[in-house]
């Protein structure tokens, strides 16, 4: 009785923690997309009372959402990683940033290499693809006039970002803050490429040396 | 936002042998000039004659300039490549125009901008202070709580106000 209620006060506290980080603003829809860890905690808790919730609702506060099937059978105190559970390690996490404006991009860019500098996140390449344009052609005139015509074009310019060795922690709150900054009229992708074990069958022959 | 960057009309070339033209179909075309081809007339304001017309930095600035002097006024990401939701939010843009000009009668001095980030709408203008502050913290208030409603997200008003509208002319034409 008495552990699970320093459980329930854990996850109270815990949720409570992420209320208060993220407090009132609003979630970056994109966010919610690229690490859905941090969307299940946020659309969770964003009451101000949280251990109050947690003790009314208990069942709800504590059952981890279904893309982490494998920590279902433990109780976790945290929605993403079980107690014991080794956090996720990613060998590359790629950011792809796609505006119609060059300068805010560039922008941008200053701002992302300056936090990863502070937060010690290797920031290993920056590449600008070309520049993607969509043309079409209408009749200028309402009626007829047919020689007459008007061009119009749209321009999408890209940026990738490669960031190199990132434990999932560290990218859940990168990405978290580098997403909060987004500026209007520029859109993001975000590619993580995780590393995993070899599954515990797949053994070298016994005639390979190690 | 839409990135238009108008282009003179396509026949605007004199004499010019096309090798892939509309038309064609392979063949080499030659081209005959026509009279004032090239005229176009949007965003283009007529000089008067006692050069009494006030513009605006943004009106004095042709629809050629976008991106060059001037920038868009509704920032979003639908018209990127594989962008989402165009023309609904198009027609959003033109609902909160609207509204916005209509229930700040006479006061907005600049375009609406539109600014749309992860969920949220910033709207930003300048207003002249022809009203009592009060009053503008109530129309704040009633329109972000009325936008927000409609367009199901959190709409943010960022009003910057000008005692005269003297103060945004750029020039006299």
């Amino acid at each position: 009785m008495r552990k699970v209620a320093s459980v329930l006060m854990m996850a109270g506290n815990i949720q409570g923690a992420a209320g208060s980080i993220f407090g009132r603003c609003v979630v970056p829809r994109k966010l919610v997309r690229s690490t859905p860890a941090c969307g299940f905690r946020i659309s969770e808790k964003l009451s101000a009372i949280p251990l109050l919730r947690s003790s009314l609702l208990p069942q709800r506060t504590l059952s981890p959402k279904l893309f982490h099937t494998a920590s279902l059978s433990y109780l976790s105190a945290s929605d993403d990683l079980a107690v014991g559970e080794p956090d996720k390690l990613y060998s590359l996490v790629e950011v792809e940033c796609r505006g119609h404006d060059t300068a805010v991009l560039r922008s941008y860019l200053t701002f992302v290499s300056s936090a990863a500098s502070h937060l010690n996140v290797s920031l290993e390449e920056i590449l600008w693809p070309k520049k993607h344009i969509h043309r079409w052609t209408l009749l200028k005139s309402v009626h007829i006039h047919k020689h007459h015509r008007v061009q119009y074009e749209v321009r999408t310019h890209f940026l990738i970002m490669k960031f190199a060795r990132l434990t999932g922690s560290t990218t859940d709150t990168f990405l978290e803050y580098i997403q909060r900054n987004l500026p209007e009229g520029v859109a993001m992708k975000v590619t993580k490429h995780e590393l995993h074990r070899l599954p515990e069958h797949v053994k070298p022959s016994s005639e390979v040396i190690v | 936002m839409t990135a238009v960057y108008m282009t003179q009309s396509w026949r605007a070339c004199s004499s010019l042998r096309l090798g892939h033209s509309l038309f064609s179909n392979g063949l080499l075309r030659g081209l005959h000039t026509t009279q004032a081809a090239h005229k176009a007339q949007a965003g283009r304001y007529r000089v008067t004659r006692n050069r009494s017309k006030p513009l605006t930095y943004e009106m004095a600035n042709q629809p050629c300039q976008i991106a060059h002097r001037k920038s868009w006024n509704s920032w979003n990401t639908t018209s990127l490549y594989e962008g989402l939701r165009e023309p609904e939010t198009v027609v959003d843009d033109i609902f909160i125009r609207k509204f916005m000009t209509g229930t700040w009668h006479n006061l907005f001095v600049s375009e609406v901008i539109i600014k749309r980030q992860h969920n949220m709408i910033r709207i930003a203008g300048i207003v002249q202070r022809k009203i009592a502050a009060r009053k503008m913290y109530f129309l704040i208030g009633y329109c972000e709580e009325l936008l927000s409603y409609w367009l199901k997200c959190p709409v943010k008003l960022e009003l910057q106000t000008v005692p005269d509208k003297k103060d945004v002319v750029y020039k006299y034409i």
